[in-house]
């Protein structure tokens, strides 16, 4: 009995980890080659040419297309796996299956930064990088700068002092945007009300650029996988984990900044996409339990999966239908509130 | 005899009254004869043309200086810069946030405004009793009304009356150029952004993109469904314009290119993209549109100029 | 071996310890009991490292080392002391091997738990009648299962110190005995274990030393006979009570509460 359940258990992480990969594959190479201009064949043959290979017939600008599409295809990848592995990491440190790495104030700084930067008319940009996208990522980073700052000052970075310094921050940083919104003209609103949804369908970053993040981004997955043991005795509680060894407070810290510095990165490019940094460790951990080193890989891929869906979502359907352009924040939105609703129900039937 | 007389003398004087009276009408009708209809279909009357004019549309400004009336301008939005002595009146407010409380210290006959996002500014307008009218041309004949509307309202008519005239003659004479060009070098595909993030166009039901049909070009976002829409830069990259039209600050034509996916694009190999174009000359339903209208005809077709002068 | 010498802690201002001084030997078994709010489990803080004493000091000897607990890195306070805690909020996902596991974390490798670590947990789960658990879920077990589970993961850190705070909380009449029994079999050589124990007639069944800890001093320190007297008992906990023997066993009753 013991190891029958076992087994199913095994079973379902393997099939989880060998599922996720997959459906990555081929939706990426179907959301490269589907869009509102070209047919399939013709796209199959735009990217068979692009990697060299003999190729068939296609328009000429395809290529060119399926350069834009692999740039956006790439920042969504990057975006969904960071969000997510982040989001699954600061569940297990704050002990809180509902944080996301919003919660430490990179939503509110990156939002103020955007919204600043739009305010001031800043459009050139820096080193080929908008200015929305710099002041974004500055913002996060001195947003939760101030919010460990303020944990520290009151003695101890524990999970409690860090949440409240969040949500000082967050809630100074929300009245600022609110503030600036008003100041400015309507149209500059409504581009920073798409940022602030979260919105990848005008790449602001080069491919170079991109490929940094994702480095970064990459180094931190794998800094988290290798604390990934005491991420796991974290969870169990502060003042357990320091009896069993862990040096709680330089092990937060080192989450504190792989997290930060991850989402920042990628909020700056992406804008504010909501839910997947809560939705999609919870959906996973279901799936595989919460030790960190399962946990995280298939946060991250689910999260590419689910970022890359609902863009793609965003982009055939509601193009085809010549609906106005659905930010990818929208699309999450709607995935996220049924899934807790979902939870929500299930938990009242359990 | 005596009789018929004093007949006679009653109808003449009854005749003479009447007749007065019916001038004395005629006058009154006269004295309220100054009505117009708006853009949001409300009937604008004055009893004598406007002497205080409040303007928060940049575009009325400039058409209310072109006939002359620049004097009855009382107040304005920061947006009002052209004429730039338009600077120096008394502010009330900006575009998009003009305040009712200035406009109503002004004291005026005549709040003018526009559509967009002021249209819920003239409903405030009409519950504090300050009466006020809409012009938001969709077309050039649309500007061709709002001048003469305008021109109505100011006592103004005979000079609206030729400024049309004019125009009318400029934009014939810029239709047939654009024939010519579209004739002889073909009709080219123009892409026209107005905002750069998100990317937005103009599209059918805007004046700029009847602009663009007039000077002879194609604008390859007809079809997008609102006058002033987002679009896709994939859609943007398939349609492959042969010249970009920047009207905004905050790009580039190295940025430009440097966007995922459009580096293949006629504009971009050929280096046609265009950013030194006064925006307000072409986003603006103004008397300046037919310079800007010359102007995005001659960035389109440049060879034209230089044949014209050969 | 522990030393604390007039140890004193405060708290908000308030003092919660004062003048504490004992001793605990290699090999001893010492029980601390006391009333409520005597500041017991702040004194096992002190001991693990948890907490700085504000006044006095408290030295640990082990392998030669002499250290004050609060000033070692955590890891290095982990191998020598392991704690058995009293409360422990059940992560549902986890298992029971994985719980043992993280008792190796201190004693492990740079890169992670390898081969002998397991090795380690297997026979202390099995030591503890864990043997068929390993892979039960957490909120799958039993109170006594689980306190079993807790004390298998401190036996795994094989430090030569056992803090244990209240190890028989919330446990029925079986599985408070075998915790204790558990505890005596595995826990003894040359291990020292120090535990707070509410019950104190559970106490002197199972230690042979007792120190009673009232408004954060020391009363009495020594073996059961001597320290469980009735005038002990009634200047610590306030209460009247009889001290007799029976069977062998301790026994109190309260004054003036003799059935008719």
């Amino acid at each position: 009995m013991e190891r029958r359940r076992e087994q199913l258990r095994d079973r379902r992480k393997v099939i989880s980890y060998l599922g996720i990969i997959l459906v990555l594959l081929p939706l990426a190479v179907l959301y490269l080659l589907m869009g509102p201009t070209g047919s399939l064949a013709q796209g199959w043959n735009a990217l068979l040419s692009l990697l060299g290979l003999p190729a068939g017939d296609y328009p000429q600008l395809l290529p060119s297309i399926l350069a834009y599409r692999a740039l956006r295809l790439g920042i969504a990848v990057v975006v969904g796996f960071t969000l997510s592995f982040s989001g699954a990491a600061l569940q297990n440190m704050l002990q809180n299956p509902l944080a996301d790495p919003y919660v430490l104030g990179v939503s509110a700084g990156a939002g103020f930064g955007a919204t600043l930067a739009s305010y001031l008319q800043l459009g050139k940009g820096f080193w080929g990088v908008s200015a929305v996208s710099v002041f974004a990522f500055l913002g996060a980073m001195g947003a939760v700068t101030i919010v460990y700052s303020l944990a520290r000052r009151r003695g101890n970075t524990s999970t409690g002092s860090l949440i409240i310094g969040g949500i000082i921050v967050s809630s100074f940083l929300s009245a600022g945007i609110i503030f600036l919104l008003a100041l400015a003209p309507l149209r500059d609103q409504h581009q920073v009300l798409l940022w602030l949804l979260g919105d990848i369908s005008n790449p602001s970053i080069s491919f170079p650029h991109l490929l940094a993040i994702f480095l970064v981004s990459l180094l931190g997955f794998f800094a988290l996988l290798f604390l990934g043991r005491e991420l796991d005795i974290l969870s169990l509680g502060e003042e357990e984990a320091l009896n069993l060894g862990v040096d709680v407070g330089k092990v937060r810290m080192a989450i504190f900044i792989i997290v930060s510095l991850s989402c920042a990165m990628v909020v700056a490019v992406s804008g504010l996409i909501g839910f997947v940094g809560i939705v999609v460790p919870h959906a996973a951990r279901r799936l595989v339990g919460s030790g960190a080193r399962r946990l995280l890989p298939l946060s991250a891929l689910m999260g590419a999966v689910i970022i890359l869906s609902a863009d793609g979502v965003s982009r055939l359907l509601l193009e085809r239908l010549a609906i106005p352009i659905v930010p990818v924040g929208v699309i999450t939105a709607f995935i996220g509130a049924p899934y807790f609703l979902f939870i929500y129900f299930r938990r009242m039937r359990g | 005899m005596k009789r018929n007389l004093q007949t006679f003398m009653l109808a003449v004087c009854l005749a003479l009254a009447v007749a007065c009276g019916k001038e004395a009408r005629e006058a009154e009708r006269e004295s309220v004869s100054i009505t117009i209809t708006d853009d949001r279909g409300i009937s604008v009357s004055l009893q004598e043309p406007a002497k205080r004019v409040v303007c928060l549309s940049p575009e009325a400004g400039e058409i209310i200086c072109a006939l002359g009336k620049q004097e009855v301008l009382v107040g304005v939005v920061r947006e009002c810069d052209y004429p730039p002595q338009l600077s120096r009146l008394p502010l009330v407010g900006s575009f998009s946030n003009p305040s009712i409380e200035s406009i109503a210290s002004l004291e005026p006959d005549l709040t003018v405004l526009t559509g967009l996002e002021q249209k819920s500014f003239g409903e405030r307008l009409t519950s504090w009793n300050i009466p006020s009218a809409s012009f938001y041309a969709r077309s050039i004949a649309d500007l061709y009304a709002n001048i003469d509307r305008l021109g109505v309202l100011l006592g103004a008519q005979e000079e609206a009356g030729s400024l049309t005239r004019e125009l009318k003659a400029r934009f014939a004479e810029l239709k047939r150029a654009g024939e010519e060009a579209a004739l002889k070098y073909g009709r080219r595909r123009v892409f026209v952004e107005i905002s750069p993030d998100p990317i937005m166009t103009v599209a059918e039901g805007s004046f700029v993109h009847e602009l663009v049909e007039l000077v002879g070009a194609v604008n390859i976002a007809e079809q997008m469904p609102r006058e002033y829409s987002r679009i896709d830069p994939e859609m943007v990259i398939s349609a492959d314009p042969q010249v970009i039209i920047i009207l905004h600050q905050m790009a580039d034509a190295q940025m430009v290119s440097a966007r995922s996916g459009f580096g293949e694009i006629s504009a971009v190999v050929n280096r046609r993209i265009i950013t030194d174009l006064d925006p307000d000359i072409i986003l603006r339903a103004s008397p300046r549109l037919i310079d800007g209208g010359w102007a995005l005809f001659e960035a389109i077709y440049p060879e034209w100029r230089d044949e014209e002068n050969n | 071996m522990i030393e604390l010498n007039k140890v004193g802690f405060s708290y908000n201002g308030s003092l919660v310890l004062g003048g504490v001084t004992f001793d605990v030997s290699e090999g001893e078994m010492v029980a601390i009991v006391g009333p409520n709010g005597a500041g017991k489990s702040t004194l096992l803080r002190l001991v693990s490292g948890l907490l700085k004493p504000k006044s006095g000091n408290i030295k640990l000897t082990f392998n030669g080392r002499v250290c004050q607990p609060h000033r070692l890195s955590r890891k290095t306070a982990a191998r020598m002391v392991a704690m058995v805690p009293q409360q422990n909020p059940r992560n549902a996902e986890s298992s029971v091997e994985e719980l043992v596991l993280s008792g190796r974390y201190s004693q492990s490798g740079f890169w992670g738990y390898g081969a002998r670590d397991r090795r380690i947990v297997h026979q202390v789960m099995e030591s503890c009648g864990l043997g068929d658990l390993a892979q039960r879920r957490l909120n799958e077990l039993s109170g006594g299962e689980f306190k079993r589970t807790l004390l298998a993961r401190a036996l795994a850190q094989q430090a030569p110190l056992i803090l244990m705070d209240e190890p028989t909380t919330d446990l029925d009449l079986r599985y408070q005995e075998e915790i204790l029994h558990l505890v005596k079999e595995r826990a003894s050589g040359s291990r020292c274990l120090l535990a707070v124990m509410h019950d104190l007639v559970l106490a002197t069944r199972h230690f042979s030393r007792i120190i009673i800890l009232s408004d954060g001093r020391v009363y009495a320190d020594g073996a059961v006979e001597e320290v469980i007297t009735s005038e002990n008992i009634r200047r610590a906990y306030g209460l009247e009570v009889d001290v007799d023997w029976h069977r062998g066993q301790l026994v109190l009753i309260p004054k003036g509460k003799e059935k008719k």
